[in-house]
């Protein structure tokens, strides 16, 4: 079973991750899950940028653990989007009176 | 082999004539000479094995001082196997119709029946192409005198006139290449004739010669391709087909399933040796086959005449076939012919069941308990759809796969369309069964339905045929059961000569995929009743109009070509000169009123109407636009894939 | 040493299968909270990865600033914003929901195409040392020492910035 821990395995499950957050983000009615979706991509990407720190090499040995951090600043970054993100949906709840997207449909034709 | 034509045409004669004044001894009569046909045919089968070809000379004809043409007969494998389907496929039809038919009508229908496998037999045992063209014609006169055969009808007698005339139409092209084939062989070998044999031992003379930039092979076959688009129904002359149910339904099995549509197709695979060699040709017929067979199995979709759904998947399956011969699959067009033709027969003749239990309604939404009523026909048209679908281990999904599996090695960009249209097939199809076979409650006493044996026996018949058939040519890396390709190698030397099996693998099991699901589909949407189409009409009325009605290339041609008759009848009334002048007035009005208003108003409609159109995507729900993006990424994604990674799928 | 490559294999798949399972509960659960609860374990079982890569500072942080953070922020979107009454949601799926999951399917097996098709260039040996935090903050304050400033500028503009979007228009009244 070890040659399952390879580079390719997580990726793989990065993917998986991606896909599921892009399901949600183009399925789900509610905002606030529409917002999880994208936090589950956020994770994936960040997954991804660790697994490469982790598994390459990288040619200026000092560059080894950029990886992890551009994945610091992701989360960093996830976090404040979360935040204007349900700043927006509170507003947006204060005009439709609900979170359904659906309803949300003034900008059609 | 003369005997195969002649003693069906005797009967023909001996029963028209009414020589059993109207009792069922003609229509016996008119059985029996098919089966001594398939008979004989049968008995030659053996001869044929040993020596592969066999010739015989019916007349000469001096048509010039000094030049003769021998009119020969010839049987090869490939007409083999068409006389095979005429006249066994025949046969079984002659059977049904003993029971289908009135008593009093048997004069008239076997006489003309009959007649129709004779000339069929003709046109495809003829070696040479004037002979054939005898069997062409008289195949589409059977044709109108069969579909105008309830003809106190108008709308019958009109469907049988624009199965002629449109056939007619196609002719133009056809006469035209075999003019033009005539004076090419006359010059090239002195011989006045247009013998298939003599044409293929010289095949090379026919690429040479060029005119503007193509070679001449080019316009003689694109001038033969019009006259097969209007004898087998391909776009854009296929509007007669569905038109032509106005018939009785053996007829249509027989004619308009197994025989006349499939004379298109015999003769593109007799003339393999042009429209296999040229490439321009060869792509012209593989697009012409492509959008028939998608657009037939669309339109289908829409339909709600069994007999009309049945037409345009003939329409459809026949673009399938020339497809194949686009593609230089000549022997996968044939196997496919011999298998259609089988299992349309029973779907058609099971049709015919349906009506008879309805008592006369065609309809597919005023089937009132047919599965009480009819449940060996249920069974049988379950049979019939799988088939057509492509579903293992039926004989439709041998010969479909070879298609679709020539269309992956060869043509992959076309692939993804040809499972649209293999989608469409079974979604129309078993839209059409779940439909018509709805369970009733219970409280309806709803007694079984009994066919006389005569029915019975050839849903039988074509039923085991259909279960059977396909094991003739499985693919190719089960490595049993090949005799049947390596019988047609002679006569039409091109096919796929290499086999993967992971990628025949792959493309069977996308295949079955597909017509699962596409069955799978049509359950959940038959659940609904007609829910969703009612909606249609009501939403998109326009869109439902061209859909259900031939992508108004019927009302196109009623619109453009049926007023020509106007103002052509002057011409036999008044003066010359009068008639001249109201024949200019009446173009210069419709230049003026179409011509000149015309430009204005599609001007302003562009970009009104273009406008709303695309106005209708912004609904304003952000999750629709992402996934329209998603989607079309997806897309380009696909074909990217299969651009960059051609050789590694 | 054989066993400990065995049981990191085995924690992978565990550590995985909690992560993805998670979020296909996400998906499939209609009611708010129960997908906040799954999504929570999504974030767990990602810092668990992280820490299995050799990133324990990083798998903390996760949780403690995800699903810390993030994850009860959005719990407070979730009650600020939950409807007075409760209507019965239904769970029959429109059909959109199945052809976007197939597209996701499709979109999936491309992307593991070409993930296993690429010949990625890994380490032949492994003598990856769990990153301290040491290590992490050397470099935040050396290397990147602008992004770091700039992030914590970027905070500072998104919280005036959401709590200028929610507040009530003192114009109006």
């Amino acid at each position: 079973m070890t040659y399952l821990f390879c580079l390719e395995s997580f990726l793989i499950v990065s993917a998986f991750l991606f896909v599921l957050g892009l399901v949600i983000v183009l399925t789900k009615h509610n905002a606030i899950q529409i917002i999880m979706g994208i936090e589950l991509i956020f994770n994936s990407v960040a997954l991804n940028f660790v697994t490469f720190s982790y598994f390459r090499p990288q040619l200026d040995a000092s560059y080894q653990l950029s990886g992890q951090m551009i994945s610091i600043f992701v989360i960093v970054i996830a976090a404040a989007d979360t935040c204007a993100a349900l700043a927006i949906i509170l507003s947006l709840f204060k005009v439709y009176k609900t979170t359904r997207i659906q309803s949300m449909n003034r900008l059609k034709g | 082999m003369f005997l195969l034509i002649l003693i069906p045409l005797v009967s023909a004669v001996l029963i028209r004539l009414g020589l059993f004044r109207r009792s069922r001894l003609s229509g016996y009569l008119g059985c029996m000479s098919v089966l001594l046909s398939f008979l004989c045919l049968c008995s030659y089968g053996k001869v044929l094995s040993g020596q592969g070809l066999i010739i015989e000379q019916l007349i000469r004809w001096n048509i010039l001082p000094g030049q003769q043409i021998s009119m020969d007969l010839v049987l090869d494998p490939l007409s083999f196997v068409m006389c095979l389907l005429v006249t066994g496929v025949g046969f079984l039809i002659h059977l049904y119709s003993l029971g289908y038919m009135k008593v009093d009508q048997y004069q008239r229908y076997y006489g003309y029946l009959n007649l129709f496998i004779a000339l069929m037999l003709l046109l495809v045992l003829s070696d040479q192409m004037l002979l054939m063209f005898v069997g062409w014609e008289g195949v589409g006169l059977c044709s109108f005198l069969l579909i105008g055969f309830y003809g106190k009808e108008h709308q019958n007698m009109n469907a049988a006139k624009k199965a002629f005339i449109v056939n007619r139409i196609g002719d133009l092209g056809l006469v035209s290449g075999m003019l033009i084939l005539l004076g090419w062989m006359f010059t090239h070998t002195g011989a006045f004739t247009l013998s298939f044999q003599d044409m293929m031992i010289h095949r090379e003379i026919f690429l040479d010669a060029k005119l503007a930039g193509l070679p001449l092979s080019t316009w003689v076959g694109a001038l033969l391709f019009l006259g097969i688009c209007g004898k087998s129904a391909q776009i854009p002359l296929h509007i007669w087909l569905p038109d032509a149910m106005a018939g009785p339904t053996p007829v249509s099995a027989l004619i308009h399933a197994a025989s006349m549509v499939t004379a298109g197709i015999y003769l593109l695979c007799r003339m393999h040796f042009i429209f296999g060699a040229d490439p321009m040709l060869s792509t012209l017929v593989m697009w012409v086959g492509l959008v028939t067979a998608l657009m037939g199995s669309i339109v289908a979709i829409f339909q709600y005449d069994i007999k009309k759904i049945l037409a345009f998947s003939t329409i459809s399956q026949l673009g399938y076939m020339t497809l194949a011969c686009g593609m230089g699959a000549f022997r996968a067009a044939i196997f496919h012919v011999l298998i259609h033709g089988v299992f349309k027969a029973l779907l058609f003749l099971c049709a015919g069941n349906m009506i008879k239990a309805n008592f006369g309604v065609q309809d597919i939404r005023e089937c009132r308990g047919l599965r009480q009523r009819i449940p060996s026909t249920h069974r049988m048209m379950w049979v019939g759809g799988l088939s057509l679908t492509g579903i293992f281990p039926l004989a439709g999904f041998f010969s479909k796969d070879l298609i679709l599996f020539e269309a992956f090695l060869h043509h992959r960009l076309l692939f993804p369309v040809l499972l649209v249209s293999v989608f469409c097939t079974g979604f129309y199809m078993f839209r059409l069964i779940f439909f018509s076979f709805t369970k009733l409650p219970q409280d309806h006493d709803q007694k079984a339905f009994t066919f006389p044996l005569v029915m019975r026996m050839p849903l039988w018949g074509l039923s085991f045929l259909t279960l059977t058939a396909g094991w003739l040519w499985p693919p190719a890396f089960l490595g049993f059961f090949q005799s049947f390709p390596a019988f047609l190698n002679e006569t039409l030397g091109y096919g796929f000569t290499h086999h993967d099996t992971k990628q025949e693998l792959f493309v069977l099991l996308i295949s079955m995929g597909v017509s699962i699901a596409s069955i799978i589909c049509a359950k959940i949407y038959c659940q609904k009743g007609f829910e969703f189409e009612s909606y249609l009409q009501k939403r998109f009325p326009k869109l439902a109009n061209v859909l259900s009605k031939h992508y108004i290339l019927d009302e196109l041609y009623h619109r453009t070509f049926v007023p020509l008759h106007g103002p052509t009848q002057t011409f036999s009334e008044k003066p010359i000169t009068t008639s001249m002048f109201h024949f200019i007035a009446v173009f210069k009005g419709l230049f003026d009123r179409y011509v000149l208003d015309g430009l204005v108003h599609w001007f302003a409609w562009l970009p009104q109407g273009l406008g709303a159109l695309f106005g209708k995507i912004q609904n304003g729900h952000i999750q629709s636009y992402l996934r329209w993006m998603t989607m079309i990424t997806m897309i380009l994604l696909f074909y990217w894939f299969l651009w960059t990674f051609e050789g590694a799928i | 040493m054989d066993i400990a490559a065995e049981i990191k294999s085995l924690v992978f798949i565990g550590l995985s299968l909690m992560a993805l399972l998670s979020g296909g509960m996400i998906l499939f659960f209609e009611n708010l909270i129960y997908s906040a609860v799954a999504l929570f374990f999504t974030l767990l079982g990602v810092a668990g990865l992280y820490i299995l890569l050799g990133a324990p500072f990083l798998g903390m942080a996760q949780i403690m600033v995800y699903a810390g953070g993030v994850l009860v922020l959005i719990i407070f979107g979730i009650f600020l914003t939950s409807p007075y009454v409760e209507k019965e949601l239904s769970f029959k799926r429109h059909m959109s929901f199945w052809i976007t999951s197939i597209m996701g399917l499709v979109v999936f097996q491309f992307l593991v195409r070409m993930i296993l098709r690429t010949p990625w260039q890994v380490f032949t040996t492994e003598n990856n040392a769990p990153t301290s935090a040491k290590d992490i903050g050397h470099l935040l304050l050396t290397k990147y020492l602008l992004p770091f400033e700039i992030i914590s500028v970027v905070l500072l503009f998104v919280l005036i910035g959401s709590v200028l979007i929610v507040r009530k228009d003192l114009s109006k009244s």
